[in-house]
């Protein structure tokens, strides 16, 4: 599967930017996916340097660190051209991408979802019966208190309420698909 | 009799329970009070739309069974949440068998059966955004004085008065649930969670050594039961020797599936 995910992440303060692309121009090198350590240790760089920009491209990945981007630099983010097409940034938490989070500089992988997390160990449902409507589908406008799916263990039918109104952006567990305690079940775009 | 639409009102121990003739199902009922207390209690004569996993109906005919609901407000972060699923089928194998009933077992994880049959089932929803409390509605339904069933139940249900020959009062034995409840609930409370699981597998066939097949959304499982982890789940060692932990799915005993 391909990930489409628009990214934005913003440093407390406003300070710094960065954005990632994929790369159309570039010839093909053989694709080696950057981690999350590595990562953290361009910032650190970066912050720690003269620069006031820093890009890096591997295969399909790229990603721009920019310091003092301020406004200007967040709306950057959030058009429509920055698109990571990277598979082991969709199998990353999006939670976990919040923890470089290293003013002044700031990386952007994932858009800025809210992730609801399963409370329990269980089967994911999306709607209520097998023959019944799900409780939501991609682009739906949720408020706070909707019902987004169950998670069944021990004839317990939990019903996982949204805790913030906005929009479903990610449904990361396809419907009857087992899964584990504080996996990500949904990602909305508040 | 009591109007569809003015329950009888009283408490027991913790519950406050209003007792209605006639309702559509008692967890719909309590579900449509969002701010309902802890130990509410919901009770009908007659379900007219009960309904049991995914939205399956349950019979419920007028003043033959016990058809109830009470609202617990569980911590939503204890990963022991799931053994309140457990422990309500305990509460009402104790209340059967006080009243006499023989032949009890406990189907993982929460149907109460009489021989291989089933004489009970129950159904907790749970509503919650992952923090703080919960609602968790404990749906029983419990076959009392019924002298029979449709055609597409009659293998597989039986009743207090089939089995014993004698009727029972509904009252009686929704008294006596609801104190059983309060003292297993309790117990969760106070993290007793070793209690519960001993006890369940002290009532149940299936905790150990039971040929079963499981039905997956997707998949049959075959094997033999081998004991249930810490959460409540059913461990079943498959033929192929494969050790699989079962958290949803309908388990059924092979003499049940021969049928």
């Amino acid at each position: 599967m391909k990930n489409t995910e628009r990214s934005n992440k913003r440093a407390p303060g406003g300070g710094s930017s960065t954005s990632g692309s994929p790369s159309s121009t570039k010839k093909a090198d053989p694709v080696e996916n950057i981690g999350l350590a590595e990562i953290k240790e361009l910032i650190q760089l970066v912050s720690e340097n003269q620069f006031n920009e820093f890009e890096l491209e591997r295969g399909n990945f790229r990603l721009r660190l920019r310091k003092g981007g301020g406004r200007e630099g967040y709306d950057d983010l959030i058009s429509p051209s920055v698109v990571i097409e990277n598979r082991q940034v969709e199998s990353r938490p999006s939670t976990a991408v919040a923890t470089p989070a290293v003013d002044p500089v700031h990386v952007v992988e994932e858009e800025k979802l809210h992730i609801i997390a399963s409370p329990i160990v269980g089967t994911f449902y999306r709607s209520p019966s097998p023959t019944a409507d799900q409780f939501v589908k991609l682009g739906d406008q949720v408020e706070a208190g909707k019902t987004l799916c169950i998670i069944e263990a021990m004839k317990l039918m939990n019903e996982i309420q949204s805790d913030a109104s906005g929009t479903i952006a990610k449904i990361f567990v396809d419907n009857g698909h087992p899964v584990e305690y504080g996996q990500p079940l949904f990602g909305i775009k508040l | 009799m009591q109007s569809d639409h003015t329950p009888r009102i009283f408490s027991r121990g913790s519950f406050i329970v209003h007792h209605y003739s006639t309702i559509g199902s008692t967890s719909d009922a309590l579900k449509a009070i969002p701010d309902a207390p802890e130990f509410l209690c919901i009770v009908a004569d007659e379900q007219t739309a009960g309904r049991g996993r995914r939205t399956r109906s349950w019979h419920s005919s007028p003043g033959d069974g016990l058809y109830l609901s009470v609202l617990f407000r569980p911590d939503a972060g204890s990963e022991k949440i799931t053994l309140l699923s457990l422990l309500a089928a305990v509460a009402v194998a104790e209340t059967l068998s006080e009243l006499g009933l023989q032949r009890i077992d406990v189907k993982w994880p929460n149907d109460v059966m009489c021989g291989d049959r089933k004489i009970c089932g129950i159904l907790v929803e749970g509503a919650s955004s992952g923090s703080g409390d919960m609602r968790l509605i404990v749906g029983i339904g419990i076959n009392l004085n019924h002298h029979g069933f449709p055609d597409d139940l009659v293998s597989t249900a039986t009743s207090f008065l089939i089995e014993t020959g004698r009727n029972v009062p509904v009252d009686e034995v929704r008294d006596r649930l609801l104190d059983r409840l309060q003292i297993w609930y309790g117990r969760w409370c106070a993290g007793k969670w070793s209690g519960i699981l001993d006890r369940w597998r002290e009532l149940s066939s299936y905790a150990k050594g039971k040929r079963v097949i499981v039905t997956l959304d997707d998949s049959l499982i075959n094997g033999e039961t081998a004991g249930l982890t810490d959460s409540g789940a059913l461990i079943v060692k498959t033929d192929s020797g494969e050790l699989r932990t079962i958290l949803a799915g309908e388990v059924s005993s092979l003499r049940e599936e021969a049928r």
